[in-house]
């Protein structure tokens, strides 16, 4: 047997850890999948933002670099142009080429800019050489005229006009030696004989002027790049022009030229990139910046690694505090389980755990309040059904009584030996029917109909025993006959009358038995004109002491109190119903039955008990 | 199930910091060799400035051994074996004989990848050699279509050519003799080794043409015919060099055909980049162009791109 408890208690030992893990591990596992999630999903918003931020940062700044570029290109192109400025403002206006030579002034200025210039030249209209430096001779079969910089100068003789990169075939340089330049031309006037004529100024800026500075925004160790191009789309300079030459490289220059100033996005040659253009003033050439969307990620190639250390530690970290706090929420709940099961074994007063978070605690005074009062109530339950028990005996007593049946039976010897057959037969009648219904199928709810019939027959017994010493009148309406009542309550009232009120009245005794109905109350009210009793009598009567067998068989004989009446009617129906006695010493008394008004069913009995075991019960 | 989450987080966390621990792999910078002959020859700068812009943009270490002229086979071979003992890890040659380049390259031991420039000359077969080639038929026509243009019916036509094996100048000789014999001209061939270029000259100036096959002996001739102030408008050749577009460009040489030596050098080497980085399987062979240009045409814009590479 103690071998047997104790595996009983491994059992429930085992089951409460399988379920305190269960708890534990889903409000962990539930906790640390939300906050994964959460950390997931703020994750994957940051990294956006920091992309998004990532790459604005790096189109402002290549904006800004761009914008740099464009004031140093604007700045060296602005210094060419005051040499031709100056060139012709202070040297050819000044000057009548027929007698004047231009050559001290051109070659003073070519010195004092020789690292940008290769040359300066003066054409007149008709393409002749007027003047130049360094070299003084024009290349032998060249003509000025149809050469673009030239038809442009004249073509439109306010501007200045800057060419495109070309290698120069003006003079007779050295021998192999050629060199890429920018002509900058614009149409002058000049002076022979003090007559004015047109000419052209040629000053050809050394192309390695802009492809320097051009260089120093395009470092080596990046994607990123800017290349210019003409407002015609014409490269003028582009980090990888020996590639796009050989064909081993293309740009997407025409599209750039066609753009205003600003910033674009491009699909280009299978790449994503974002296009910065901006102009470059009075040349009207486009400076564009271009930006791999790839360059974008360069130098994070560890942040991957980065992110899974930081939010597995992170994980790992919500999942152990989780552990914790699911471990210090679970045990309280655990403690109380345990009392749970304590009760649930059979112990009806365990040790109810009270304590942990204020729910728990709440949960478990709540658990103990609700104890006790399971307690109280089946303590109530036990006396209510042992005082039921003891007024069905009484009741069942009350219709065995053998001094009435002896009484009864003896006064039918006497008619039968008189020779008074039909007044035997009548009593004989009588009794049969108090039997019957004092039977009632054992049933303790019946008609008010079968009750009143109950009561005339033990009362028309009583009239022939006391030799009709007195009267009984039955008022009872019909409308009240089909209701319910509980059985024999009129039978002890009825005795008491006869034997305290009207027994010794020698004729004058009158019981008056009236029934009424007000709304939902049904009233039976049993009236004497007898002897009447004291307060404190009729105090006493409903008083719930028990008087004992010998007292209740001095007074009335038969065992059955109006005190037992009252109990039956209020452990049927409620604390509002039962007995009224209204009683005044040689007046008379007047017992009011106070019930509800249920119409009678079959099944009434068994719902006014609430619980199957009734009707086993009334059979007992 | 709550052990099985720990020991993967923990696993993630040991993957990812060793992972950030570890020293992040350089790329490493491939060496190769360019061994051709005479290597300062100014009949290279083209094809330099191509393997030079290649080498920036790969991340390769190309050094260039230093040459004069091969007298034999075996001095090319002997270079590259010094060059792959100091440790070069690819090559890019120009057979000196396309005849031997069999056996040159039998030398080379396995492992180390092979462009050939300028000709597909006879080579084993494998995925670590490979061709980068002009088309010399069709370059030797479009100078014969040069000369056909020069104003001269049925022209005779000397053509000045190296006295060895070359593929190149043998499919270029290929491609000139058909496109002049099919308009009714004759070839005089003359080569290099046969006598003086003053002698050489002489002969050929006997003809109503000069076609010269070399870049090399091209300029050669282009300064005997200036130093003697000869009459322009016969001399015409393949070449690409400075000197050579300087002689175009003064009208000493009438026209060229000027073979894209600054691809050839930068496919060679992007070839080789790519192959080392394992991006490519294996080396193909590519061909490459030219364009023909005469000395009216020098500074079209679009030509001067090409022919004025070096001052850009």
């Amino acid at each position: 047997m103690k071998d047997r408890i104790g595996r009983d208690l491994e059992k429930i030992r085992k089951r409460l850890k399988i379920g305190s893990a269960g708890i534990q591990m889903s409000i962990t596992l539930s906790f640390s999948l939300i906050a994964g999630i959460g950390m997931v999903l703020l994750g994957i918003i940051l990294y956006s933002q920091f992309s998004v931020r990532s790459q604005a940062v790096t189109t402002e700044n290549a904006g800004q670099f761009l914008a740099q570029t464009k004031r140093s290109t604007e700045d060296y192109l602005r210094s060419m142009r005051r040499i031709s400025d100056a060139l012709y403002y202070s040297c050819i206006k000044n000057k009548d080429l027929e007698t004047d030579s231009l050559d001290p002034e051109f070659s003073l200025l070519y010195e004092a800019y020789r690292d940008d210039l290769v040359s300066i030249a003066l054409y007149t209209e008709d393409g002749d050489l007027v003047s130049a430096v360094p070299v003084s001779a024009g290349r032998e079969g060249v003509d000025v005229t149809d050469q673009s910089w030239f038809t442009d100068a004249l073509g439109t003789v306010e501007n200045l006009h800057f060419s495109l990169p070309h290698v120069q075939n003006l003079f007779d340089e050295t021998p192999g030696r050629y060199h890429w330049v920018i002509s900058m031309s614009q149409a002058v006037e000049l002076s022979r004989r003090g007559l004015p004529e047109q000419g052209v100024l040629l000053v050809d800026m050394n192309f390695s002027g802009i492809k320097q500075l051009l260089e120093k925004a395009n470092p080596d160790n990046t994607s990123e790049y800017i290349y210019l191009c003409s407002s015609r789309g014409d490269i003028i300079y582009h980090p990888r022009m020996s590639l796009i030459n050989a064909g081993l490289y293309s740009e997407d220059n025409l599209t750039a030229a066609g753009r205003t100033d600003g910033t674009y996005m491009d699909f280009f040659e299978g790449t994503n990139r974002t296009t910065i253009v901006k102009t470059v003033s009075y040349t009207g050439w486009k400076l564009v910046s271009v930006i791999p969307h790839k360059s974008y990620s360069m130098g994070m190639g560890k942040s991957p690694y980065f992110v899974v250390l930081v939010l597995s530690f992170a994980l790992l970290g919500i999942l152990l505090v989780n552990q914790i706090v699911s471990g210090n929420i679970v045990s309280p709940l655990l403690k109380l389980d345990d009392s749970v099961k304590d009760l649930e074994n059979g112990n009806l007063s365990p040790e109810i755990y009270i304590g942990g978070p204020q729910e728990v605690e709440h949960l478990g005074r709540t658990l103990k309040t609700s104890v006790q009062k399971i307690n109280e109530l089946m303590e109530d339950v036990l006396t209510e059904q042992e005082q039921k028990r003891r007024s069905e005996l009484d009741a069942l007593q009350s219709q065995i009584n053998p001094h009435f049946l002896y009484n009864t039976l003896d006064s039918v010897v006497w008619m039968i030996e008189g020779g008074h057959d039909e007044g035997a037969v009548y009593m004989i009648r009588q009794l049969a029917s108090l039997l019957r219904i004092s039977i009632s199928h054992g049933r303790t709810i019946i008609p008010i109909r079968d009750e009143i019939r109950h009561a005339q027959s033990y009362m028309n017994i009583q009239q022939i025993r006391y030799k009709n010493s007195f009267t009984v009148t039955f008022d009872i309406p019909e409308e009240i006959m089909d209701l319910c009542t509980v059985k024999l309550i009129l039978q002890p009232i009825l005795e008491n009358a006869i034997y305290y009120g009207v027994q010794s009245m020698d004729g004058d005794g009158e019981i008056l038995v009236r029934g009424s109905r007000e709304g939902d109350d049904v009233f039976l009210d049993v009236t004497d004109n007898g002897l009447g009793m004291p307060e404190e009598r009729v105090r006493e009567l409903l008083s719930g002491r028990e008087p004992d067998m010998e007292e209740n068989a001095s007074r009335h004989g038969n065992g059955v109190g109006l005190n037992n009446v009252h109990s039956r009617i209020r452990l049927r129906f409620g604390a509002a119903y039962g007995l009224v006695i209204e009683s005044e010493p040689d007046e008379g008394t007047t017992v009011r039955i106070h019930l509800p008004a249920i119409p009678y069913q079959n099944d009434l009995e068994t719902m006014l008990d609430g619980r199957k075991g009734g009707g086993s019960e009334k059979k007992r | 199930m709550a052990a099985a989450i720990v020991v993967f987080l923990a696993a993630a966390i040991l993957w990812s910091a060793v992972n950030l621990l570890k020293e992040e792999e350089k790329k490493p910078m491939y060496r190769v060799s360019v061994v051709v002959e005479d290597s300062v020859s100014e009949r290279w700068t083209a094809f330099r400035l191509g393997i030079d812009q290649a080498a920036r943009e790969y991340g390769m270490d190309v050094t260039f051994a230093a040459t004069g002229s091969f007298e034999e086979t075996e001095d090319q071979k002997n270079l590259i074996g010094q060059e792959v003992q100091s440790g070069t890890q690819a090559l890019i040659l120009s057979v000196f004989d396309s005849e031997e380049a069999g056996s040159l390259l039998e030398g080379i031991s396995s492992g180390i990848p092979v462009i050939l420039a300028e000709t597909d000359a006879i080579r084993p077969e494998g995925p670590e050699t490979a061709a980068v080639a002009l088309p010399g038929r069709e370059m030797g026509r479009a100078l014969g279509d040069m000369l056909l243009k020069a104003g001269v019916d049925e022209p005779s036509v000397a053509v000045l050519a190296r006295s060895r094996e070359r593929y190149l100048e043998m499919e270029m000789l290929e491609g000139l003799t058909e496109t002049v014999r099919a308009a009714g001209g004759s070839l005089l061939v003359l080569k290099e080794g046969e006598a003086d270029p003053d002698v050489l000259l002489s002969r050929a100036r006997t003809q109503d043409l000069i076609a010269v096959l070399d870049d090399s002996l091209l300029v050669t001739a282009a300064a005997l015919m200036e130093e003697k102030g000869l009459k322009k408008g016969k001399l015409y050749g393949v070449g690409c060099s400075p000197s050579a577009v300087t002689a175009l460009d003064k009208g000493i040489i009438s026209g060229m055909v000027i073979p894209n030596d600054f691809t050839m050098g930068y496919q060679s080497m992007a070839q080789l980049a790519g192959y080392m980085a394992k991006d490519l399987p294996a080396l193909s062979d590519i061909q490459v162009g030219y364009t023909p240009v005469k000395t009216e045409d020098v500074h079209d814009p679009d030509v001067e791109k090409l022919l004025f590479p070096l001052v850009q």
